[in-house]
């Protein structure tokens, strides 16, 4: 094998190394980024805010909306069953574990977090068949995680029956109930994430 | 004799990291100012009133391991980049070694006593909840926040991502949310006829202020954009007000009050 070759090799080699590396380095970006939703110190929460970060160019508060508007369209950029499927997979891999690394926990936030995408009555159903397969605790972690994807439910008296239904402790069926009780806000950046940028 | 409790709940800091030096300096960010307002007498303390600081103690232990012990990989990166990030910290931790104290949350418990103040180390949200529902009915006069926030909730704790993004988790969280969720826990334990006002000392805190406000009918204050702990009182000035008042990058903080 002469020089020029064997440096192909090497390079090929270190090139898939670092795309191996790059793939393990974080298991799922798409639901760490959509945590930010949730939990980003950064992330315009509002319009208003949004925009003050335009007007300012506030790179660290832009670049976290960047990050969460990618993600989601990442996500959405999927058949929509597919997507969800992949959000049921990661709230059941990441939400059910007891004493969750910070990548573990981000992932299940931001999970949890996207079920914001998903308003419509046939996504409620799907979701509400997934919750009914989910453990107890990790059920419980779903709905501790709060977020605004319970109020922005398109059809709010069926999962009030669903909550009446469920297996849910007292404690997580009153939170349940007061999270689908807050209606949506439309000022969230949550709603405004094809705005240009 | 002391019938009412004034509770300030106090958020911890994230590490002070090289790829993010916009965030938590010093560790003492949501100490200092609520330190200072005991010093000044701006807490508007009445005879009746036992003031409570109330700890989340993990991300003090926490940055207490960081700042404590400059580590041979730091020792290396100093040699080589001459970063004074490391010596920063730990001149910070060595100052508090040199009160005696055994960490930054010996140090707290430390100032506390000197003011008279009862300290109560918090070490989960829940904890928060559970140590609000020992007191009698009727006698937690108004409730304050100090740290970290966004509309989404107080951040007790906050991390950097893989991103070096700073950010907060649910469980780490006092959510915006929870409140209705715990009001019935502890509504018998707020005096409702309290004219004090609870403030909530962080970025964003008006939703989480209007949501007090509504679950418990008492006066309440937060604000509408981001605040800056970094202020400077000086004789006859309120730090207090400088959070209230101080525009960030974001403009003015916006303060805002629910009667």
């Amino acid at each position: 094998m002469d020089h020029v070759s064997l440096i192909g090799t090497r390079c090929r080699a270190l090139l898939l190394i670092t795309v191996l590396l790059a793939a393990c380095g974080e298991r799922e970006p798409v639901f760490s980024s959509l945590a930010l939703a949730i939990g980003g110190l950064d992330f315009p929460h509002t319009r208003q805010t949004l925009d003050l970060c335009r007007q300012r160019n506030d790179e660290a508060c832009l670049k976290s909306y960047r990050r969460v508007k990618t993600a989601r369209d990442s996500l959405l950029s999927r058949p929509r069953n597919e997507a969800l499927k992949r959000v049921f997979e990661t709230i059941g891999a990441d939400c059910g574990q007891e004493s969750a690394d910070l990548a573990t926990e981000m992932n299940c936030t931001g999970a949890v977090a996207a079920l914001y995408f998903f308003p419509g009555p046939e996504d409620d159903r799907a979701i509400r068949e997934f919750f009914h397969r989910l453990p107890p605790s990790t059920l419980k972690k779903v709905i501790a995680s709060g977020g605004d994807w319970p109020g922005n439910r398109e059809n709010k008296p069926a999962w009030r029956q669903w909550v009446a239904e469920s297996p849910l402790s007292s404690e997580d069926r009153q939170a349940l109930l007061v999270l689908l009780d807050r209606q949506p806000n439309p000022e969230l950046t949550l709603n405004h994430l094809d705005a240009s940028d | 004799m002391p019938s009412k409790n004034f509770v300030i709940l106090i958020g911890g800091p994230g590490l002070f990291v090289d790829c993010d030096p916009k965030h938590d300096k010093t560790w003492l960010n949501y100490i200092a100012p609520i330190q200072q307002a005991a010093d000044d007498d701006l807490y508007g303390k009445t005879p009746d009133e036992t003031v409570h600081w109330f700890v989340f103690e993990p991300p003090y232990d926490n940055r207490w391991a960081d700042d404590s012990v400059i580590t041979a990989g730091e020792s290396v990166e100093k040699f080589f980049s001459d970063a004074e990030l490391h010596g920063v910290r730990k001149a910070a931790a060595d100052k508090v070694s040199g009160t005696h104290a055994a960490n930054y949350v010996g140090r707290i418990k430390q100032l506390a006593a000197t003011k008279g103040i009862m300290y109560h180390g918090l070490r989960t949200k829940d904890d928060f909840w559970t140590e609000l529902g020992k007191f009698p009915d009727g006698s937690i006069s108004r409730v304050w926040y100090s740290g970290h926030a966004s509309p989404e909730g107080l951040m007790l704790s906050l991390f950097h991502d893989s991103n070096c993004e700073p950010a907060s988790l649910p469980s780490l969280m006092i959510l915006t949310s929870d409140i209705p969720v715990k009001k019935a826990s502890i509504q018998a334990k707020i005096d409702s006829s309290t004219s004090k006002s609870s403030n909530f000392y962080g970025c964003g805190t008006h939703d989480f202020a209007k949501e007090w406000h509504q679950a418990f009918g008492v006066p309440t204050a937060g604000a509408k954009k981001s605040i800056t702990f970094n202020v400077r009182a000086h004789p006859g000035s309120s730090v207090l007000t400088l959070i209230e008042t101080t525009a960030t990058p974001q403009g003015s903080p916006e303060w805002t009050t629910f009667p």
